[in-house]
Formats: C-alpha cells, structure tokens, sequence
C-alpha cells in the first residue's frame, strides 16, 4: 500500500509542477506586473531585488517575467509537435500494421531512413532553410518525432491483429474501418499515450536547443532557448542570470519525464517490478 | 563441435552480409533524401554565390547556372550527384570554392574525438555506477544514483555545458572556455580544451547507460544459474563478474552504441558552446551562409555515421547473442 502511495506521490508531484508552469504560462500577463519586451536602459543586469525577483537582464527586462513569458512558445511547440507527431505516426504506424504488404514496406522503410538523421541535425536544415520561428519548429519537430509513434502504433498493431477477437471480428465480417477504429486503436493507445509524454519532453529540449543556436523562435519573443543563449554573453556580469533559465528547464523535463515513466509504470504493469 | 561451428559461422556471415546490405540501402535512401530536401526547399544558390544586394545580370546567372550544372534537369543532377559520391567529390563550398570533401575530411576527426572520447568516459562511469546501483538495489546509494541519473538525462546538454563554462571557466577559472588546440601544437592544451565539452557530451549517455546497467544486472540478479553460482560458494566478486555481468553485457552493449548514434546529434550544441571545431561548427556556419554543398556533406556525413554504429551495434548483437542470428 505504502509503495503504491509513492507512486502517486511522484505522479502528483511531477503533475502539479508541470500544471504550474502551464498555468504560469496562461496566466503570465496576471503573474507580473512588467512587460517581457520593454526595454530600460536604466535598470540593465540588475540583481535580485524586492521588484525584480531574479533581477533584469541586458536590455533591463525582467528576468522573472521573461521566463514565465519564455514558456508560451516552449509549451506550444511541445503540443503542437507531440500532437502532430502522435497523428501521423499513429497513421502511418496502423497502416502498415494492418495492411501489411507493399504499404509496410514503403511506410517502415521511410521511417528507417527519417531515424537515420539525429533529429536536431534534420530540424537545424531545415528551419535553417525556411526560416525559424513557432510555425516551421512545430511542424520539423512534429514529423521527426512521428517516426517514434509510428513503430510503436506499427508493433502494437501487428501484436493486437495477432488476437483471437481480432480473428473473430474478421470471420464475423467486421469491416476494415470499423475494425481499425474499434478494435485496434482502443488497445494500442496507453503505450501512445506514454510516449507523447515523453515525446513532450523531447520536443522542449529540441525547441529550446534549437532557439539556443538562433534557430527557433525568433527575438525578442521571450523562450527559455534564447534567454539561456543570450544570457551566456553575461556570465561574467551576472552570473545567475543564466542559472535561473537553465533550472527551469531542467526542473519541466525532468518533471515531464518522471510523470511519463510513473504513468508507463502504471499503463504497464509488467515493468512495475524493479521501479 | 566441430559441424556445429561450421553452421554458426555460416549463419553468421549470411547474418552479417543481410546487415550490411542493409546499410548500404540505407544511406543510399539517406543521400536521396538529403538531396532532395536540400534542392526542394527556397533558396537559389546562384544567387547567393552573386550576393543578393543588387540585381544582378541575367548573363552572369546563366553562365553561373550551367557551371554548377544547375541547368540540368532535376534527375540528370541527382544522378551526377550520386556517381560524386564515388569519386570523392561532393562539390565546392559555394562561399570559398574549396572542394567540400576536404573540409568534411578535416573536421570529421574532431567529431569522432569528441564523441569517441565522452563515449569512453561515460561507459567507464556508467557501468561501475549502474552495477553498484543494482547491487545496492532499493537502498540509499540506489536511491540517490537514480535521482541524479534523471537529473542527467533531463537537463539538456547546453545547460550542462553553459553551466560548467560558469563554473570551471568563469568562477575558478581551472580549464579554457572554449577553442580548440590541435594535438600536435601541444597536447596537454589539446587535452584541457578537450575536458569540458566532453564530460558534457558523456553526462547524458551516462546516466542511460548506468540506468541499463542497473536494471539488466537486476535481471540476471534471480536467475537460478546466479544462485548455483552463489551456492557452489564461488566470491561474489566472481558470480558478479562472471555470471551476472557477461549474461547482462547484450543490453548495455546494445545501448552504449545507440548512444553513439545520438550523441553525433548532441555534439551539435556542445561544438557551438565550447567553439570545437568539428563538423556541427562547419553545419551552423554553413547554414547562415547557405552554403548548400556544405550542408549537404555535413549531413549526409552525420546520418551515414548513425548508420554506421547502429550496423555496429547489430552486428555486435549478433556475434554476443547466437539466437539472434537465426531470426
């Protein structure tokens, strides 16, 4: 009983943090009094203070407010990009799965070959080609992450249209759409769902890796990627500015990331034995 | 013995060529891919070689064009492209006209030292650490590698490399921030810019590869040959070696080499923080410059590498675990 209630004590933790930074993030112009984009020439790479709870940065903005600001692009590529990931390799996935064939060459193949690129190389060319911004990054990140969702959709569909009620469905006449939407995606689902948590958490380090290089969202929109890269510039001025955005970050995967394995632990309970 | 040698080594090599043809399937998709997405997407190199500012004259641009042989029809180029590969041309920088095999030749090296160099450091902490873990299993020291292992894998590489800059470089000023030496100017300099980007590079893999480690030892932990060996009296130091670690090596084998197919992703910001000059520097550049040939080279390098380890790492599989060799 204790063991179960640690469970959900990690599931509740990691929840909530991530229910705050979303809320912070909703709710930002409430949270703080300052603007994340006016500028003060006066109050440039102060310390924390009363006012400035994590001081200001080069262009005399504050710090904390640029970072609850910063988590609105940060979380929308992570929908976006999980969501759109989810659907196409979802697609794909049960596609090849079902039909078998020409169609599961085709699908897989591309999907070998799209796994071949380390991701953030791929997303680096061509958001480097077509321009940075919110838009491009859901849509790079969205289709290289589908590959993850395709071969799990692709291998729980082979798994599940292996089952006798599948077999029974067939014999009975239950047609191809209706077998899909009823009997295939309902029991694949708890794996996708497990993985685009994790899929999430991904897509927050890939966007802010990217808006780092100067590849994601564009100043002097605020985003986690881009106060880290520029508050590098002034470590040796202010050195904390560019501790707080680092935590945070690390704080929200590492929070989505526990969230993920408490859930699989909980979808799965096969794995539950050495955790 | 002696027949049934014979058949493993034939299934071995069948096994082994499968693979190989295999790769090679691959990067030929790779290279089509990387040719296409490069020539589909806006952009005119022409242009870029003439410079945007003015407008310039339809003469010159043609006579650009048919020089890179840009005029020819979509496939025709694709084709020249493909039969390049072979002949070790993967043509000029449109920025400084050097042939862009050279350069890739140059700062590949620089890469695989980095990766190959944090890949060490990461297997030689990550399985002592992970085997301790297991051994220790629900107890403090269990507890506590755990945490820190998360920690490890969430926090993403440019934080842990901005803040070991702060903290190395800026705060006790121990070891440069950033450059690159070359080992044959003076190797303990090459050394000491070496040490930063690569425990950064290693802290990732890491804490995966202790996380392996600990939960494939916890595997083997119950097994009844474990227990024999225990109850035959052997020291723990030889059960723990010999019967766990070898029964357990498969899976941490298998993830030390996908790990080295990830890290040429995460070398990318690593190169950029600490300015090592390898072949993610040459991309970032390459890319503010729309020096397509570049880009090109870079990645189809990168993806031809990933490749590579994972035939690796399936090939390893193999020759560790006979039973996958019949599938």
């Amino acid at each position: 009983m204790s063991r179960k209630l640690k469970r959900y004590f990690w599931l509740i933790l990691s929840g909530s943090l991530i229910l705050l930074v979303v809320l912070a993030a909703i709710f930002a112009s409430v949270l703080t009094p300052y603007d994340p984009l006016k500028i003060d020439p006066l109050r440039v790479l102060q310390p924390p203070s009363a006012q400035n709870w994590l001081g200001t940065d080069e262009f005399g903005r504050d710090v904390f407010t640029r970072l609850i600001y910063g988590a609105q692009p940060s979380l929308i590529v992570a929908v976006g990009a999980t969501i759109l990931a989810m659907g196409i390799g979802v697609i794909l996935g049960v596609l090849a799965g079902f039909f078998r064939g020409w169609i599961e060459q085709v699908l897989m193949r591309l999907v070998d070959a799209l796994l071949c690129f380390p991701p953030i190389l791929l997303a680096m060319v061509v958001v480097g080609l077509l321009g940075p911004g919110v838009l491009n990054l859901v849509i790079v990140i969205g289709i290289l992450y589908s590959t993850t969702f395709a071969r799990l959709a692709y291998a729980s569909t082979l798994q599940i249209k292996a089952m006798e009620y599948v077999t029974v469905a067939v014999a009975v006449g239950v047609n191809n759409r209706r077998l899909i939407w009823q009997h295939i995606l309902p029991n694949i689902l708890s794996p996708l769902i497990v993985q685009a948590s994790l899929t999430a958490a991904a897509t927050i380090l890939l966007e802010s890796g990217l808006s780092f290089l100067g590849l994601g969202v564009v100043p002097p929109t605020p985003s986690w990627g881009l106060i880290i890269g520029a508050a590098r510039n002034y470590m040796y001025q202010s050195p904390m500015y560019v501790v707080w955005p680092s935590l945070l970050i690390a704080l929200i995967v590492l929070a989505i990331n526990t969230f993920g394995d408490t859930l699989r632990d909980f979808l799965d309970p096969r794995l539950r034995k050495w955790l | 013995m002696g027949e049934w040698g014979e058949v493993g080594a034939i299934l071995l090599s069948r096994f082994l060529i499968r693979r190989l043809l295999i790769s090679l399937l691959l990067v030929l998709l790779v290279e089509t891919i990387v040719f296409s997405l490069v020539h589909l997407l806006p952009g005119d190199p022409v242009m870029i070689i003439l410079g945007s500012e003015r407008t310039p004259d339809p003469k010159t641009v043609e006579a650009v064009r048919v020089k890179l042989g840009l005029d020819q029809p979509l496939p025709t180029q694709y084709v020249r492209w493909l039969g390049g590969l072979f002949q070790r041309d993967l043509g000029n920088s449109l920025v400084d006209g050097s042939p862009v095999w050279d350069t890739l030749a140059e700062r590949l090296p620089r890469t695989l030292e980095l990766v190959t160099v944090a890949m060490i450091l990461a297997t030689l902490i990550g399985v002592p650490l992970g085997i301790l873990a297991a051994l220790r299993w629900n107890r403090a020291t269990d507890r506590i590698l755990s945490l820190i292992g998360a920690i490890g894998i969430s926090s993403p590489v440019y934080v842990v490399g901005t803040l070991l800059v702060l903290a190395f470089g800026v705060t006790w000023r121990l070891l440069p921030v950033a450059g690159y030496t070359p080992i044959t100017d003076s190797w303990v300099e090459h050394i000491r810019r070496l040490t930063l980007p690569a425990i950064t590079l290693a802290l990732g893999p890491m804490a995966i590869i202790t996380r392996m480690t600990r939960s494939s030892v916890l595997e083997v932990f119950h097994q009844d040959y474990v227990r024999t060996a225990r109850a035959k009296g052997l020291r723990e130091r030889i059960v723990v070696t010999r019967h766990m670690l070898s029964n357990a090596l498969i899976p941490i084998v298998t993830v030390i080499g996908l790990q080295m197919g990830t890290l040429i992703g995460g070398s990318v910001l690593v190169e950029y923080i600490f300015n090592w000059p390898g072949l993610s520097t040459l991309l970032v550049t390459a890319l503010g410059r729309r020096d397509y040939p570049i880009v090109q080279g870079v990645i189809l390098t990168s993806a031809s590498l990933f490749i590579v380890f994972n035939m690796i790492v399936d090939m390893l599989y193999g020759v560790l675990d006979p039973r996958v060799r019949y599938s």
